[in-house]
């Protein structure tokens, strides 16, 4: 599509991140060995794009454990047709991080 | 790690703030302290988001706005013929006087090269407290060899040049300039070369001269064969070199043509062609002139001045004062001339043009709103689908722009040629420069906004009531207010101009002249010539017996070129230093006093009251009596004048002074002031006097006469310059003709100004009949008559102008005490003007209001509350 704005490789690891369920800054952080004053402005600019929606943790969870809420980030169906579009174009994205093993 | 966070979260928008800090703080929970590095750039590129995010919609989507501002324009043709008609007579208005302030003040000065390089010098000695100009050319030669901050510093000096164009020899301004002027101005010639540096170095060898391009077009009809033909300059040969570019006039901005110098002479030709016999001798040996200097690439202004601050305070100080030399650098732009002073200019100037624009302003704010107010319907469903109020009023503020530079290109089109009128009265030079353009461009969109704010807020705010289901109804007492203005504003500038006219016209009147269409007035000056000073009274002798035998002339009359009402030049005497009997020898009284050669009181229609005129013997010869006026006997002598001793004299030397006896009293002239000036009158020149004016009263129109006049005078010398001659009635407007100007352009302006309010009113009145057609339909079917109808909506109408009118009429006292306070002889009130632009105004607002009243009053009532 001719007015998706281009991605950075830095909004390409996060979508994958994301699509590996990696939900929120640190863990993306973490997986994608992106230090956080990368992770986060990307983030901001994923979510003005509409390719990225946040959520909040459910707030009973964050009490049990003690810690503020999290805030959850997913896909929208435009970041998922973009990171289909990029894995085409780049066949390694796919295998870049692992999958979650559990949220 | 918690205040950090709070910190650094000033920077997030308010409303993503709370949200991003809760986010933070989770994060940091996981990842430790570390994690705050991040938080900057986030909370940066958060601001970015949110911030660009509003920043886009104030435009988006203008495009569409300008697609339907044209379309919906172009479908009320007669409210875009109203309002851009209105607009554009308000800008040629702002527009015409920016570019005579512009011609005035800003534009630089024609003909110059890189002319923010060049600077002026002044040089100054404090004479008793009081600074004398002291740029002598010795004291130039001597900066110009010493100075290191200029690349060039040249001399120029302006003088008088008789000069033999051909036809006849004509007194025109001229220049000595020094010979490198042109090359420190960079000035590039039209044809041929200009004065160069050779030109100074052999002093009285080389006689060249430098025309202008003005009088090469004029005389010379831009004949390129010109350049090195010769001419008589002061009685010299010299050989035209070359002609400057176009309206090039040298440092000084000269705007008046009659005023810019037509030849330039190397300043080296300046003591043999130039004697001043006015001057002085102390100053004859040295003359001032003008300094102009360039400044080197890599000195600033304030450089230089540090270096000729030195440097003229060792200059030799001269005999007139010990106190050191004062230099100060000025550039070319009004920029350094008091600042202040040109802003006061610019702003008296640009006043009552502003408010004309301002009532043009108010006319389109009325007919939009009105139209704004049609359109609700159309605001409010696009508010309910979503449009922001932003929207509407940025819709709205289009169609304003839009209009506002209908008005612009009209108003440009409108300028350029009422300045092409005003030029043709005027000798001024206007150009619409980039300057006049960008100022009307800026000036539509200022306006745009002036008149389209209001009322395109108003508008939406009045729709989303509407979509809320609030009831609107349009605020009436806004639009009473904006009649009041402009009532009050045309008013004010009416009764101001015609008071002013009539104030002008008084002034001029009342000089005491009797029949002054029938009085020419002829300007001789033959004192560049250096002729001897019996030839000189020869000559005069010759035109005199020359004119007393043209036709119709009843009384020829000599004087000193001074102005026998008072204000006299001083060249060639008006005052004159008298001993009466109370006067001791070391301290004699000053008067006025005129050389009465010929009939002079016969010319002004003078009666002489009480003993006798001059007799032919007493006009030669040292002065032996003189006559006096009647308000000098009145003051000095208890009138008993005639036969009274006095002493008469050029200058304060008893010893150099002439006894002589008053032999009568003449009325005095000036009828308008009670205090007329003393004035003493005698029948021969007290010393030579090469410029005289001569007093021709004619028995039929003296503008017949003026042709004869001119051969006459021509005939007697071929090589004297063409005298200035003129009606006594042409004088009278010459003298008030920059008042005249701006009375006759006030009360243009205001005759401008109500034909505006009128329009203005129209539209108003209009809008509101149909407001309140069902109300006025019910009172008909009701059984109310077409009249009362009628005077229902004209006394609505009126009742806000009438208050407006009052405060116009306070405005314009004011004004007329502010004008007595600066021009003699004004009267605060004149009731005539204050009744008749009164009168004026209301019939204009009366036919304004009762066009649409009568239409509403006519309609069928019926009909209305059946479509209701």
């Amino acid at each position: 599509m001719a007015s998706d704005p281009a991605l950075s490789y830095t909004g390409l690891f996060i979508l994958q991140a994301l699509n590996q369920g990696h939900r929120f800054g640190f863990d993306i952080m973490q997986v994608t060995r992106l230090p956080s004053g990368t992770i986060y402005p990307a983030l901001r600019r994923l979510e003005a794009l509409e390719l990225v929606t946040s959520d909040w943790e459910k707030d009973l969870k964050a009490r049990k454990e003690g810690r503020p809420r999290r805030r959850y980030y997913e896909l929208t169906p435009a970041g998922k047709r973009q990171l289909k579009e990029a894995e085409a174009r780049f066949m390694a994205v796919g295998r870049l991080f692992p999958r979650r093993s559990s949220t | 790690m918690r205040i950090l966070l709070r910190l650094i979260s000033l920077l997030v928008p308010r409303t993503e703030r709370s949200r991003w800090r809760e986010e933070w703080l989770a994060e940091i929970q996981h990842g430790g302290r570390r994690m705050v590095t991040g938080a900057l750039p986030d909370a940066w590129a958060m601001r970015r988001v949110v911030r660009s995010g509003r920043r886009a919609s104030p435009l988006h989507g203008i495009e569409q706005d300008v697609r339907y501002a044209l379309r919906s324009l172009f479908a009320s043709p007669g409210f875009v013929i109203g309002v851009v008609l209105s607009l554009s007579i308000g800008m040629t208005t702002m527009t015409s006087a920016f570019g005579l302030v512009n011609a005035i003040a800003l534009r630089p000065p024609a003909g110059i090269g890189q002319h923010a390089e060049v600077v002026q010098l002044q040089l100054r000695q404090p004479v008793n407290g009081l600074p004398y100009e002291a740029a002598t050319r010795e004291r130039y030669l001597s900066l110009r060899g010493s100075m290191q901050s200029f690349s060039g510093l040249a001399a120029h000096r302006s003088s008088e040049m008789v000069v033999a164009f051909p036809g006849e020899p004509i007194t025109v301004p001229g220049m000595f300039v020094s010979g490198n002027y042109f090359e420190v101005l960079r000035v590039t010639p039209a044809a041929g070369r200009l004065i160069g540096p050779p030109d100074e170095s052999a002093p009285g060898t080389q006689h060249v001269a430098v025309l202008s391009h003005d009088a090469w077009i004029r005389y010379f009809a831009g004949e390129p064969t010109v350049v090195g033909s010769t001419l008589k300059v002061n009685g010299q040969l010299v050989q035209i070199i070359g002609v400057a570019p176009v309206e090039f006039t040298g440092v000084r901005h000269e705007i008046d043509e009659d005023e810019a110098p037509r030849v330039w002479i190397p300043l080296s030709l300046l003591s043999m062609m130039a004697q001043e016999p006015a001057a002085p001798p102390a100053s004859r040996s040295e003359p001032i002139v003008g300094i102009t200097g360039r400044l080197r690439d890599d000195v600033s202004q304030a450089e230089a001045q540090a270096e000729v601050s030195v440097l003229a305070a060792s200059l030799p100080r001269g005999t007139r004062s010990d106190v050191p030399i004062e230099a100060r650098l000025t550039g070319l732009g009004p920029k350094d001339a008091s600042p202040l002073e040109w802003i006061g200019f610019i702003v008296s100037f640009m006043a009552v043009p502003a408010i004309v624009l301002a009532l043009a302003c108010v006319n389109a704010a009325n007919l939009f709103a009105s139209r704004a107010s049609r359109r609700l319907r159309d605001a409010a469903v696009r508010l309910s689908i979503g449009a922001t109020p932003w929207r509407i009023v940025r819709l709205l503020l289009v169609e304003c722009v839009m209009l506002a530079l209908g008005g612009c290109a009209l108003g440009l089109a409108l300028t350029y040629w009422a300045t092409a009128i005003f030029t043709r009265y005027v000798p001024i030079v206007i150009h619409i420069d980039w300057r006049v353009a960008l100022f009307s461009a800026v000036l539509s969109i200022v306006t745009a906004l002036a008149f389209g704010l209001a009322p395109a807020i108003s508008a939406a705010a009045r729709a989303s009531d509407l979509v809320r289901g609030l009831a609107t109804r349009p605020s009436t007492r806004a639009r009473a207010v904006l009649i009041a203005t402009q009532a009050a504003l045309s008013l004010a500038l009416m009764v101001t101009g015609w008071q002013f006219v009539n104030t002008v016209r008084a002034l001029a009147m009342n000089d005491g002249l009797r029949a002054a269409d029938h009085l020419a007035i002829a300007s001789i000056d033959v004192g560049k010539l250096n002729w001897p000073s019996s030839d000189v009274d020869a000559y005069y002798d010759r035109i005199f017996d020359r004119v007393s035998q043209l036709p119709n002339v009843r009384h020829v009359s000599y004087s000193c070129q001074c102005n026998p009402w008072g204000a006299w030049q001083s060249r060639g005497g008006g005052s004159l230093s008298i001993w009466l009997g109370h006067h001791s020898p070391d301290k004699p009284g000053r008067t006025l006093a005129m050389y009465s050669g010929g009939d002079l009181f016969g010319a002004f229609e003078l009666p002489v009251v009480a003993g006798r005129g001059f007799r032919p013997e007493e006009r030669v010869g040292p002065v032996r009596s003189v006559i006096v006026n009647q308000p000098f006997a009145d003051k000095y002598l208890a009138s008993n004048a005639v036969g009274q001793p006095v002493r008469v004299g050029s200058s304060d030397d008893f010893a150099g002074s002439q006894p002589a006896v008053i032999v009568g009293v003449v009325q005095a002239p000036m009828a308008r002031r009670t205090d007329s000036l003393p004035m003493v009158y005698y029948p021969a020149p007290l010393a030579d006097l090469p410029a005289r004016t001569m007093y021709v009263r004619f028995s039929t129109p003296a503008s017949d006469s003026i042709g004869l006049l001119h051969a006459a005078i021509r005939e007697v010398n071929a090589d004297a310059p063409r005298p200035h001659i003129l009606t006594a009635e042409q004088q009278r407007w010459e003298r008030h003709e920059a008042n005249q100007f701006l009375a006759a352009a006030v009360s243009l302006l205001g005759g401008i100004a109500l034909l505006l309010a009128g329009g203005g009113l129209y539209g108003v009145v209009a809008f509101l009949v149909t407001l309140r057609s069902h109300e006025i339909a019910v009172r008909m079917a009701l059984g109310a008559r077409a009249n009362e109808v009628v005077g229902m909506v004209v006394r609505q109408a009126l009742r806000p102008a009438a208050l407006g009118a009052a405060v116009g009429l306070f405005g314009a006292l004011v004004t007329g005490l502010i004008v007595r306070a600066r021009l003699y002889g004004a009267s605060p009130v004149d009731p005539v003007a204050f009744a008749g632009a009164a009168t004026l105004l209301f019939a204009v607002l009366f036919a304004a209001t009762i066009v649409p009243a009568r239409r509403a009053a006519l309609v069928d009532p019926i009909q209305i509350l059946r479509t209701e």
